[in-house]
């Protein structure tokens, strides 16, 4: 009997206390630690398994002592494979963390990086170098159609930019001249599509797929420098864009100045998302369901939400790639077609098994 | 922080809002904004917050802002309380002091949230999802918010919109004593007005787009208020210690307006007609009267139900050497009169009150001419409010009632079956019987062809 007082007084004395916030806290870097070593793990897999027949234990000694293996097999695995390994966690990441901005800025749980036209219009920037060839741009060779996909997904912005400089940058202005870009680009693809060669037109549907393969030593580090600048930038505001999560005028009632805010958000992820695009083309679902799956885990705070979409991003992307060597059984499936095929069962596990609803 | 609100003006489009409305809100006092819906309440909040672009201009001990967007000592709290973010009620109070956060939430800001989730009674929702609580549960998770950065300036749109009677009440009685420790200035608007005229120590009524009155509680909430400004009927009833309580009762007829009522105390856009055109037509039966008055100067002459004015306005005009009041019921009329006689009124000749002649708020002895045009149909208390304009009467003063009759001993028995409105329908002979009993001596005039009536008396 007297336990039991005694306990209950316990309980009332630690209801008194208040919620405790940093225990809170510290249960969600402690998630986010576990997630960036998966996502270590992760890598180390993707870089071991291979499409070849290439032993991965073949791999681990190369990695281990790289003298003891032949030149090829060095070039195969510190040029091809770890690039690779590195852009996947590298793009994952920054389409987990555009998507995630996207969410918050636009208020909506539907946005992607996509969502604004960035991938309509490098999917024609592609399309139409390979088409067109680009004439007196040839001489950029194998980058042509990275720059050409980079420069119109970046016009494409610039047309939205444009727009809501005039209009203001309110979710809505955007989400609707975002909507007429994608029509407009998807109409000029398809354009290049039906003017297209044969080869040319397999390019180009291979390219929309989205592919890792083209990493090398000169594009991760582009892309690895742009994530971790736009990283940092964006972090910095992580308090304002969890406020801004309250609704725009919320936000604005605590002070914040939430166009401006959206502004230069969509400025800094439509430079990363274009960058990336560039690269490996546009690889879907990770930048709608990344941010998802980390919210479901951490809520809505961004200091928490971002990175965490970042590993997450990571994370399928890396999965995905592994996915695509193995059950290719010799040939590397398009990954774009990987992620959503990985990524959804998960996606669905968790809205299934997660008891409350999915928030936007 | 005193709060000086300079002319404001806001228009959505080609459509005004708000103009001109200034008013002072003072440290350690609630100020409440009242008005019906669509007064402009909100938007006034807006542009106090800078959050809408507007003419005019706010000062905060005496400096504008010159940055946009709400200041660092400030905390705004808008009335709609919805929220789907998956925030817990912790995170949302703490985003209360986002402009002041570090990375790393310092135990001091921790605690703070925590006090102020204690100090409103929802500690126990701390790790709820915001989402998921009830409407009067997150009016109080925004309040929270708007408290956790302590505030110089509050402002508050409908605090209470979401909330159950007790927590109205309880809720209100705990913002009016946090303004009080803390010294803040607090500015919101309420609905309910039993909550504002019990808890504010300043009330600014917003009325068709501008300020209608401001005051103290006692001095805004009056039953002509509720009829002009909320097109209600109500009773103020005054309890023993004196203070005021607020009865409402029922909507004015807008539809089937009661001519009757507009009469006895003018109200609205309407109200404002019908003084214009007493003002009018009253004018032949107030010359005809006022020469039944002796010629020798009164020093100071009062007119009961002035209504628009024009009668002590003529009476002013007869004695050029007087001094005039003028009191009426209607806030409408007072308003009415006094810029009718502004010039009067800058001459300082007259005073224009807003009183019931059953109690008026003259000493003893204050007139020697009392005057009054068709009103005394109206007078709750006929008998008593005669004794009552007596008392405030010089003795040998002058009462002068006039009105047009159109009663005789013929149709005074329907007329007094069809009197819904418990109007005063007397023959001559029984107002001068009454106006005897209240200390008068009289004597009758009547313009047969107008059916004018005059009666005179003099104060025994």
């Amino acid at each position: 009997m007297g336990l039991t007082e005694k306990k209950e007084i316990v309980e009332n004395a630690a209801g008194n206390t208040g919620f405790d916030y940093n225990r809170y806290s510290a249960k969600k870097y402690m998630i986010m630690t576990l997630g960036l070593v998966a996502c270590i793990v992760f890598f180390f897999l993707d870089v071991v398994f291979s499409s070849t027949y290439i032993n991965p234990m073949q791999i681990i000694s190369t990695i281990i002592d790289p003298d003891s293996v032949s030149n090829a097999m060095k070039v195969v695995v510190f040029d091809i494979k770890i690039p690779q390994g590195l852009m996947a966690l590298i793009c994952g990441a920054s389409f987990g963390l555009a998507g995630a901005i996207m969410q918050t800025m636009l208020n909506n749980p539907l946005a992607s990086p996509y969502t604004l036209g960035i991938s309509a219009g490098a999917g024609f920037g592609a399309a139409f170098a390979m088409v067109t060839g680009l004439g007196g741009l040839a001489v950029l060779g194998s980058a042509l159609v990275p720059f050409s996909a980079f420069f119109f997904s970046l016009l494409a912005c610039g047309g939205i930019f444009l727009v809501a400089r005039i209009k203001g940058f309110s979710a809505d202005i955007m989400v609707l001249a975002g909507i007429g870009l994608v029509f407009f680009f998807q109409a000029l693809q398809a354009l290049m599509q039906y003017l297209a060669s044969p080869e040319a037109l397999q390019g180009i549907v291979f390219w929309t797929f989205g592919s890792l393969q083209g990493s090398d030593w000169t594009n991760v580090p582009i892309v690895c420098v742009m994530f971790l600048l736009i990283f940092i930038i964006i972090y910095r505001k992580s308090w304002v864009l969890t406020a801004m999560k309250l609704g725009d005028n919320k936000a604005a009632a605590l002070g914040i100045d939430t166009n401006k805010i959206r502004k230069w958000m969509f400025v800094g992820i439509s430079l990363l998302t274009a960058t990336c695009v560039a690269f490996v083309g546009c690889i879907g679902f990770i930048g709608i369901v990344g941010p998802h799956v980390a919210r479901m885990i951490l809520g809505e705070d961004q200091r928490f939400l971002l990175p965490m979409s970042c590993i997450c991003g990571a994370a399928i992307l890396t999965v995905a790639d592994v996915a695509s060597k193995v059950i290719g059984n010799g040939i590397v499936f398009p990954i774009g077609i990987l992620t959503a095929l990985v990524g959804v069962p998960f996606f669905f596990y968790l809205l299934l098994t997660r008891k409350k609803k999915v928030t936007s | 922080m005193k709060v000086h609100v300079n002319g404001i003006g806001f228009s959505y489009g080609k459509t005004p809002v708000l103009r001109n409305v200034s008013f002072d809100a003072l440290p350690g006092q609630v100020t409440t904004i009242v008005g019906p819906n669509g007064a402009g309440k909100t938007t006034l909040l807006n542009c106090i917050a800078d959050l809408f672009r507007h003419e005019g201009t706010v000062e905060f001990n005496g400096e504008v802002m010159e940055k946009r967007g709400i200041p660092k000592f400030m905390s705004y709290m808008e009335q709609n309380t919805d929220c789907e973010a998956d925030l817990n009620v912790f995170e949302v109070v703490l985003l209360g002091m986002v402009q002041s956060l570090s990375f790393y939430v310092s135990p001091e800001d921790v605690a703070k949230v925590n006090d102020v989730l204690r100090l409103l009674g929802i500690s126990q929702y701390a790790d709820r999802k915001i989402g998921e609580l009830s409407g009067g549960q997150r009016q109080l998770v925004f309040i929270a918010q708007a408290l956790v950065k302590d505030p110089k300036v509050l402002i508050m749109d409908e605090p209470t919109s979401a909330l159950d009677l007790y927590h109205q009440f309880n809720l209100i009685k705990f913002i009016s004593k946090i303004t009080k420790e803390r010294g803040c200035t607090t500015i919101m608007t309420l609905h309910h007005l039993d909550v504002a005229l019990k808890y504010s120590d300043r009330v600014v009524v917003i009325a068709n787009n501008t300020v209608w009155g401001e005051g103290t509680p006692g001095e805004m909430f009056t039953e002509s208020m509720l009829a002009d400004v909320y097109r209600m009927k109500a009773n103020i009833i005054l309890d023993e210690k004196g203070d005021k309580h607020l009865q409402v009762l029922e909507p004015i007829d807008e539809t089937n307006s009661d001519t009757t009522d507009q009469c006895k105390a003018p109200h609205g856009e309407e109200g404002k007609d019908v003084i214009r055109s007493m003002n009018d037509h009253h004018r032949p039966q107030i010359e005809w009267g006022i020469a039944n008055l002796p010629e020798s100067s009164p020093k100071r002459i009062l007119d009961i139900g002035c209504g628009g004015g024009v009668f002590i306005r003529y009476m002013l005009d007869k004695y050029p050497e007087s001094v005039g009041d003028a009191i009426d019921i209607s806030e409408t009329s007072v308003k009415y009169c006094r810029e009718f006689n502004s010039g009067l009124i800058d001459d300082k000749r007259l005073q224009v009150t807003l009183g019931n002649v059953s109690h008026m708020p003259y000493g003893d002895g204050t007139f020697d001419m009392v005057v009054s045009n068709a009103s005394y149909f109206f007078w709750d208390d006929l008998g008593n409010d005669l004794k009552e304009v007596a008392r405030v009467m010089t003795n040998s003063g002058i009462l002068c009632l006039t009105a047009r009759r159109s009663i005789d001993k013929d149709n005074i028995e329907t007329m007094r079956s069809e009197n819904e409105h418990g109007m005063n329908i007397l023959l001559d002979s029984e107002l001068m019987d009454m106006v005897e009993r209240a200390g008068f001596d009289t004597a009758c005039f009547v313009e047969p062809s107008e059916n004018y009536l005059a009666i005179i008396g003099r104060k025994r």
